[in-house]
């Protein structure tokens, strides 16, 4: 016997389902099932990862939808306790919100083959484009009319017709039914399904109710079991569920199963239950066995293939589309596209001359052939058309990945890395043996990402495009959020619960409880240890990885023709943009032209530094014309002062690239390339860099090898390498080679590999030894090599960066801080501008714009003559857009009562700009310096009075001339407030606060009389900018502010704490290993202010970093120092865990904790510093 | 600014011992829960000690060892678990500290009539009438803290001053188990140096703004031209600050003060969004209320709903009745209609509390003539209502209730 569910939530109905696809259908085949449908609530996101699990597993697919009704309130016949809960309930919620997910009948409709997944995809598209706001989406009867075409409709136990006879109300079920029987005729089903529940429409007698019903009017029955996961066990996980969805606490009210029954039951199971059905109906075994067998012939009937979906296919938007024309040519269009892409090409050979001319013409002609062989032409020209409309709007694009290889590409103007000049191969990209869209990824300008998707929408219309969607998971701080919510723990508690956590997976919270120190010994470490919080975790574990919130992917874009919307549902992303139901690998799977349209802030730091140069020097720099030569350029790079440029800023690459100092535009190329954790890890590193620095000789297996690894020195980096050696040693062609590459991914495939690439490469006359040593290389290098054309690709916005920051330093910084694009908060981009001698200008109601600006500053403290760099009214907290506009409209201010009139600003701002002296200007305030006279307090005190004074008066320009009375413009003296002078502590205070900046003075100097006095003791403290002199090993103090901390993953799998300091000459690093980080990792996690111990380590000619041994809070150390002087700091140093091994005598018992609290009245606050972004923190993005 | 954080910066002891003129004592149990529960306990002494309600609930008291460790009253119990994992938490026995509040009182009674009790555990005391039969005010206050600790086996702090706001604050100073005795011209000696949270009626937004103005102590407070403190803060406040800087508080202590309204709260022990389980609170606490009020022969004109959501924001609703009433059913319904008027759906309720305002002599009641017969004549009401408090008076507490506040399990 067989049986096939046909209701089956899964976890991509979100929070409804507790089981992936791939598990349910582990699950149906371990029972020996033959088919399985998926019916997830609403959506279809997991409809191509079943379908592959399917076909993988040999079970049979079935799709469809268990679709909300909106149908008349008055047709619900349901007794007054299981009602949906916002039933009768108008007007809006003082408080909490309104309910959410209010239990709407329900009908599961499947699709037959391709006409019942296109009517599938539509339906779900024309439900979702009426979707008023997120909550749940419900279908009209109208909606399901118009596409029920090839759909087979269930009315099961959440239907209206089943809770009618639940209610005793046969008239009323039959009233119901007609309008489904009207649409679907023979293609309706009653779905019979009991949980056993103890009354309902989940009951067994309800159950038999219907069947006796369905039956007198001849609609036909199958058995179900609206399954929503794979084992009885996971009930609490959907109770979880159930209160997370609905936003409220776990509770009987909001729970939707009435016992653990609905899950994927085997069949004899079900045959069980067929009978105790029909037994209840009065109806014999026939009818408990036609229920078996209509639910497997219904699936049959169902069955869905790959094909269907249009997985096989390949989708492009229609050449006529693509070029704007409307005459068509039918089967002509790709020999028409094959020649315009020729066309096109061939223009762009111009610029190659003589003997390269000729190679490019060869590649261009094997290219051309590829694309024709495998009919892309269209894709290309489809993407160029994409730069072009770019471009067109002035938005700045480079390419990025692997395109980079393609002369095609570079000659179509999608990539600017010329592949002839950098030995970039067309084969890694793009291959006559793989019929498969390749990517092409464009960066843009990261402000103007969504321009380029309006001009896409714009141009191809809006039933060709689509962005692909992004599934969020569960991880350990949204578990532990929904979990808490649901368990009703206090709002403040969750959120510190949450935070405590690293980005790590829910099911590993235990492990890092256990594992990592700052947790291990926090009170919720120890209360875990002791199993008092089981519960809680085990719950949280049990949510990992489940999906919980579909997001508009941050650059995917499709691009289809005409029949886009029969291939997938579309819904309106959070930002409005049409969403695909599906991710970008199951857009891959299902052939369509997907774009990755990445939005770059460097590339928008980049635009904002050539607008900056233009307004104040009025000279216009075309960036993607500069020469990639340029002395300057390298020398800064070889400096290792590379904050703010793309890719080298991080500490190890500094580290790195202070090394191997690159000297040209393939040494950044090969820089990018190595610093990943792959060659860092197998420590390819270091034989190039001594190779590289003349210590050791390169060494090359074989002479033939030699011209392909010379350029790095015979280490093998980059993917292009690993081609050409295999196609060297086999004389397979390129186009193979790459095959090659790819299959040795795989343990399995590497033995494959081996098997041909023994007898090939002997064959093709190399040696046995030779044959071996390469194979060594080969198999070593399968994981960690790298993509020289994307590499190239990357390294030109590398290039262009730092070309900027050595030429125009005050523009590309103005550009870095307005856009943030690196791993570094903007104090310290900040601090970086004042180190090149470029002055930080405070903010200015007359002059600070939405943006940081460059202004020319006259002669004096600065140098003269120099640039400084304008705060920007962007970074004030709470500042609104229109606010911000209407400041710098209204300009100039005479006064700030005049501001106040005008600019229509609220309070609170008025008041954060006073304190961020922003007026200072305005009023005549001089920054620092001490003199009676109006300060910002006085400012604070008349916007008070202002404030009182009732609704502004005057808020245009023509009525600012009435506004002659004000107290403090002109010549009128304030009144004296006696209020404490603004000290350049409580600008720095309140600079940090408001712009999370400290702009007037560097935090770290208000610590500078101890931290001068630290310098004498023993270890001594050492500044950043000094610590070149040091010889290796010192042991020494360094202090400062929080820059960043990672802990990336590491070779050995332990994890390294990496933090960077700033202490005003610079910045510092320091490495926490596993042993000191059991006693300082709490400390370097929760402070800001920092002081470290530990070993210089010298990494090269500017590389320097510290092996830390201590971490301690500065303000901690300041209170002990103005208590009891170097004496007291110098006892604490003596008495605290040192965790060298040397020292250590009596291991493993503490003698001081390291503490951080307990600071007295610091200079600046020390701790919990001003909300804004102060610090970067990751878990490493690459490298060390 | 939290109470530890303005001990931290001032311990002044070295006031001198002139109490002339200092006639209010502020008297304050130390961690009065805790502190009863370990009368009990004793083999607890000197260990962090958290009372509240078990997993769910707020911390109601802690012993210094707890406090300590961060612990403080009102704070989450989860949190508080979390922060002390090796506290040892005690279920609050609300009986006996009531039991001991009245043992307290009894010698505060005894020592003047002019007694202000704040709370179970402190009170304002006024002992110029009994400085000739008892001694000196510091003698008072030595003599309290003695009979209390020889009473009830717990300790307290007093603050002598001459005036309510300057006592309170010396006991505060003087916690725990002592004795600060502020002479009226060491007053602003021992208010300068405070931080300006200190102060009464300086909240958190207050404390925000003096602090952006540059005022950190009271002593900034004081120097400030009361002009420049009006300005910022707004006539009263400034004029008030000002005057409380200078140690100047006009208000005496006042016994028996007559009470302007009668309520109950209650929080639950966990946060819930059940309606009907919150109407049947509104229920119970309407109840209790009425037979307060009828208990004092008083009538209330307004029913005041308070609702606290479980982010701890709070709000209130009141409705003021045509004819003011003592009976419960009329404050449920009332109440009712004011939580229905929230039209709250997901909001997760921490806390309902009821209360009854605008007080009046029962005296004056005057008996409306219903015409409507159909509906429940509150008169009828109140009779049953009066007739079940004398059945729970001859036959204790739980004899009678609502059927919908039967509880099969109690």
């Amino acid at each position: 016997m067989d049986f096939a569910h046909l209701h089956v939530a899964s976890a991509y109905s979100l929070r409804h389902g507790a089981s992936m696809p791939a598990d349910l259908v582990a699950r149906a085949v371990e029972h020996g099932q033959s088919s399985l449908a998926l019916t997830d609530r609403d959506g279809v996101y997991g409809a191509v990862r079943f379908v592959q699990a399917c076909v993988s597993s040999g079970i049979t697919p079935v799709l469809g939808v268990d679709l909300a009704l909106d149908p008349p309130a008055r047709q619900r016949p349901m007794p007054p306790a299981a009602r949906p809960p916002d039933e009768g309930v108008h007007g809006t919620p003082l408080r909490g919100g309104a309910w959410v997910d209010p239990r709407h009948p329900r009908a599961v409709l499947l699709g037959r083959g391709r006409r019942g997944w296109r009517s599938l995809c539509r339906l779900l598209t024309a439900v979702q484009a009426e979707r008023d706001d997120a909550r749940s989406t419900a279908a009209s009867f109208a909606h399901i009319a118009a596409h029920a075409d090839g759909l087979v409709a269930l009315l099961g136990p959440h239907s209206s017709v089943l809770e009618a006879l639940a209610a005793r109300r046969p008239d009323l079920a039959d009233a119901l039914v007609a309008p489904w029987r009207e649409i679907f005729g023979d293609s309706l089903r009653i779905e019979i399904v009991s949980h056993r529940a103890r009354s309902g429409p989940l009951s067994t007698t309800v159950a038999a109710r219907a069947l006796g019903w369905a039956r007198e009017r001849g609609i036909t029955t199958v058995l179900a079991h609206a399954a929503r996961y794979a084992d009885p066990s996971q009930g609490r996980v959907v109770d979880v569920l159930d209160a997370t969805r609905r936003l409220v606490a776990l509770d009987e009210r909001h729970r939707d199963r009435s016992n653990a029954q609905g899950f994927l039951a085997p069949t004899p199971f079900m045959a069980h239950l067929a009978d105790e059905i029909a037994r209840a109906a009065g109806a014999d075994r026939r009818t408990s066995h036609s229920l078996l067998v209509a639910a497997v012939d219904l699936a049959g009937e169902c069955a869905i293939t790959p094909a269907d979906l249009g997985i096989g296919e390949v989708v492009v938007p229609e050449l006529d589309v693509v070029l704007d024309r409307t005459c068509t040519l039918g089967a002509a269009n790709a020999a028409r596209a094959d020649a315009i892409l020729r066309g096109r090409c061939t223009t762009g050979l111009d610029r190659y001359h003589g003997a390269e001319r000729i190679a490019a013409r060869h590649r261009l002609e094997d290219e051309l052939r590829t694309i024709a062989t495998l009919g892309f032409a269209t894709y290309f020209l489809t993407v160029a058309e994409v730069v072009d409309l770019t471009r067109t709007r002035g938005i700045r694009v480079a390419a990025r990945g692997s395109g980079a290889g393609s002369l095609v590409n570079h000659l179509l103007g999608i990539s600017g890395v010329d592949p002839l000049r950098h030995g970039l191969l067309m084969e890694r990209f793009l291959t006559p043996l793989r019929r498969q869209l390749p990517d092409i990824d464009i960066d843009v300008e990261s402000a103007r990402r969504l321009e380029v998707y309006d001009a896409i929408i714009e141009r191809f219309g809006v039933e060709r495009v689509a962005t692909v969607s992004m599934m969020e998971t569960y991880r350990v701080r949204h578990a532990i959020r929904d979990v808490g919510a649901a368990l009703a723990l206090p709002p403040g508690e969750i959120d510190t619960l949450a935070k405590a956590f690293p980005h790590v997976r829910a099911r590993n919270a235990r492990d890092a409880l256990r594992d990592l120190p700052e947790l291990r010994d926090s009170g919720l470490g120890r209360l875990t240890a002791r199993g008092e919080l089981d519960h809680f975790w085990d719950l949280v574990e049990s949510l990992d990885g489940l999906p919980r919130h579909v997001a508009m992917h941050p650059c995917g874009v499709l691009l289809a023709d005409a029949t886009l919307l029969d291939r997938t549902p579309v819904e309106p992303s959070g930002q409005g943009y049409p969403m695909s139901a599906f991710d970008k690998d199951d857009v891959e799977t299902l052939g369509l032209l997907k774009l990755d349209v990445l939005g770059v802030r460097m590339q928008s730091a980049l635009a904002h530094a050539v607008a900056e140069v233009e307004r104040i020097d009025g000279a216009h720099i075309d960036l993607d014309a500069v020469t990639l030569d340029d002395p300057a350029t390298y020398a800064l790079i070889q400096s290792t002062r590379t904050l703010g440029c793309f890719q080298i800023e991080s500490p190890g690459q500094r580290e790195l690239i202070g090394k191997f100092a690159p000297e040209n535009f393939n040494d950044i190329i090969i820089d990018i390339s190595l610093f990943r954790p792959g060659p860092v890890k197998s420590d390819m590193v270091t034989p190039f860099l001594r190779a590289r620095q003349g210590w050791n000789d390169p060494v090359y297996v074989h002479d033939d090898l030699r011209p392909i690894l010379a350029e790095t020195y015979g280490v093998v980096v980059f993917h292009e390498q690993v081609l050409r050696i295999v196609a060297q040693m086999t004389g397979c062609s390129l186009a193979e080679a790459d095959e090659t590459r790819r299959s040795m991914g795989s343990t399995e495939g590497q033995d494959d590999v081996r098997a041909w690439f023994y007898p090939a490469a002997l064959a093709h006359g190399y040696d046995l030894v030779t044959v071996e040593r390469v194979w060594e290389v080969l198999r070593a290098f399968a994981s960690f090599g790298f993509c020289k054309a994307h590499a190239a690709a990357f390294s030109l916005p590398t290039y262009q960066s730092a070309w900027f920051k050595a030429h125009h330093p005050a523009a590309f910084l103005a550009g870095v801080l307005t856009h943030d694009p690196g791993m570094y908060p903007r104090r310290l981009i900040l601090d970086d501008a004042r180190n090149l001698g470029i002055a930080a200008l405070g903010l200015d109601v007359n002059r600070s714009g939405t943006a940081y600006t460059v202004e020319h500053t006259p002669g004096g403290d600065v140098g003269d003559g120099g640039q400084g760099i304008r705060m920007s009214l962007a970074d004030v907290k709470g500042m609104s857009e229109s606010e911000m506009e209407r400041i710098v409209e209204r300009r100039p201010y005479s006064s700030l009562s005049d501001f106040w009139h005008r600019a229509a600003v609220s309070q609170p701002i008025v008041e954060r700009l006073v304190l961020a002296g922003a007026f200072d200007s305005v009023h005549g305030i001089m920054s620092g310096v001490a003199r009676r006279g109006v300060t910002r307090r006085d400012l604070l005190l008349q916007a008070a009075d202002l404030a009182r004074g009732g609704p502004r008066r005057a808020r245009t320009e023509s009525d600012v001339e009435q506004l002659s009375f004000d107290t403090l413009a002109g010549d009128a003296p304030p009144r004296p407030a006696g209020l404490p002078e603004f000290g350049p502590a409580d600008q720095v205070r309140a600079e940090l606060e408001i712009l999370g900046l400290d702009v007037s003075h560097h935090v770290v100097d208000f610590y500078a009389p101890m931290l001068d006095e630290l310098a004498t003791l023993r270890p001594p403290l050492v500044r950043s900018r000094d610590l070149v002199s040091l010889r290796s090993q010192a042991e020494i103090l360094i202090a400062g502010v929080k820059a960043a901390v990672q802990t990336p993953p590491v070779r050995s799998g332990r994890r390294v704490i990496f933090l960077t300091l700033d202490d005003a000459t610079g910045p510092v690093d320091a490495a926490f290993f596993d042993d000191a980080q059991d006693p300082y990792a709490a400390t370097v996690f929760s402070s800001w202010l920092l002081l470290v111990r530990g070993e210089l380590r010298r990494t090269g000619p500017r590389g320097v970093s510290l092996r830390a041994t201590g971490a301690w809070e500065l303000g901690y150390l300041h209170g002990l120092w103005s208590g009891g002087g170097l004496d007291a700091v110098a006892d604490m140093f003596a008495a605290a865990v040192h965790p060298d091994a040397s020292t250590r005598a009596s291991d493993g018992q503490r003698r001081t904790r390291a503490h951080a609290t307990g600071s007295r009245q610091s200079p600046v606050p020390a701790q919990s510093p001003a909300p804004a972004k102060l610090w970067h923190s990751s878990p490493g993005s690459s490298g060390w | 600014m939290s109470r530890s954080q303005i001990r931290r910066v001032a311990h002044q002891r070295d006031l001198g011992s002139d109490d002339g003129g200092c006639t209010i004592l502020h008297v304050d149990m130390d961690a009065f829960y805790a502190s009863v529960e370990l009368v009990t306990r004793p083999e607890l002494r000197g260990k962090p000690v958290i009372v509240g309600g078990g997993q769910r609930g707020v911390v109601l008291s802690g012993t210094y060892e707890a406090r300590a460790l961060g612990i403080h009253s009102a704070m989450p119990m989860s949190r508080a678990r979390r922060i002390a994992p090796q506290a040892i938490v005690i279920e609050p026995h609300h009986e006996r500290y009531a039991e001991v509040s009245a043992g307290i009182m009894a010698i505060f009674s005894s020592v003047t009539p002019i007694v202000e009790p704040l709370s179970l555990d402190e009170a304002f005391l006024n002992v110029s009438g009994a400085l000739r039969r008892l001694g000196s005010a510091t003698a008072i206050a030595e003599l309290i803290r003695a009979r209390v600790y020889d009473e009830q086996r717990i300790t307290c702090s007093v603050g002598v001053a001459s005036t309510k706001f300057v006592a309170k604050l010396a006991s505060t100073q003087a916690k725990p188990d002592g004795l600060l005795v502020v002479p009226i011209d060491k007053v602003t000696a021992f208010l300068h140096p405070l931080p300006v949270g200190a102060l009464w009626g300086v909240g958190e937004r207050t404390e925000e703004r003096l602090v952006s103005l540059g005022l950190r102590t009271v002593g900034d407070l004081a120097h400030t031209p009361v002009e420049t403190l009006t300005r910022a803060l707004g006539q009263a406040s400034g004029d008030r600050l000002h005057d409380l800087a200078w140690g100047r508080d006009e208000r005496g202590v006042v016994p028996d003060a007559v009470e302007k309204s009668i309520g109950n709260e209650e929080t639950f022990a966990r946060d819930i969004d059940d309606p009907e389980m919150i109407h049947r609170e509104i229920l119970r606490l309407a109840q209790k209320v009425a037979a307060r009020v009828r208990r004092q022969g008083h009538l209330g004109r307004t029913v005041v709903l308070k609702v606290r959501f479980a982010d701890f924001t709070t709000i209130t609703r009141s409705r003021t009745l045509e004819t003011p009433t003592d009976v419960g059913q009329v404050i449920y319904t009332t109440a009712v209609e004011l939580y229905a008027a929230l039209r709250l759906q997901r909001a997760r309720i921490r806390l309902v509390g009821v209360r009854l305002e605008g007080l009046l002599d029962a005296a004056t009641r005057v008996e409306q003539l219903i015409f409507d017969d159909s509906a429940a004549d509150p008169a009828d009401r109140r009779a049953a209502e009066v007739a079940a408090d004398r059945l729970r008076e001859r036959f204790g507490r739980d004899v009678v209730r609502p059927a919908r506040l039967w509880d099969p399990q109690p």
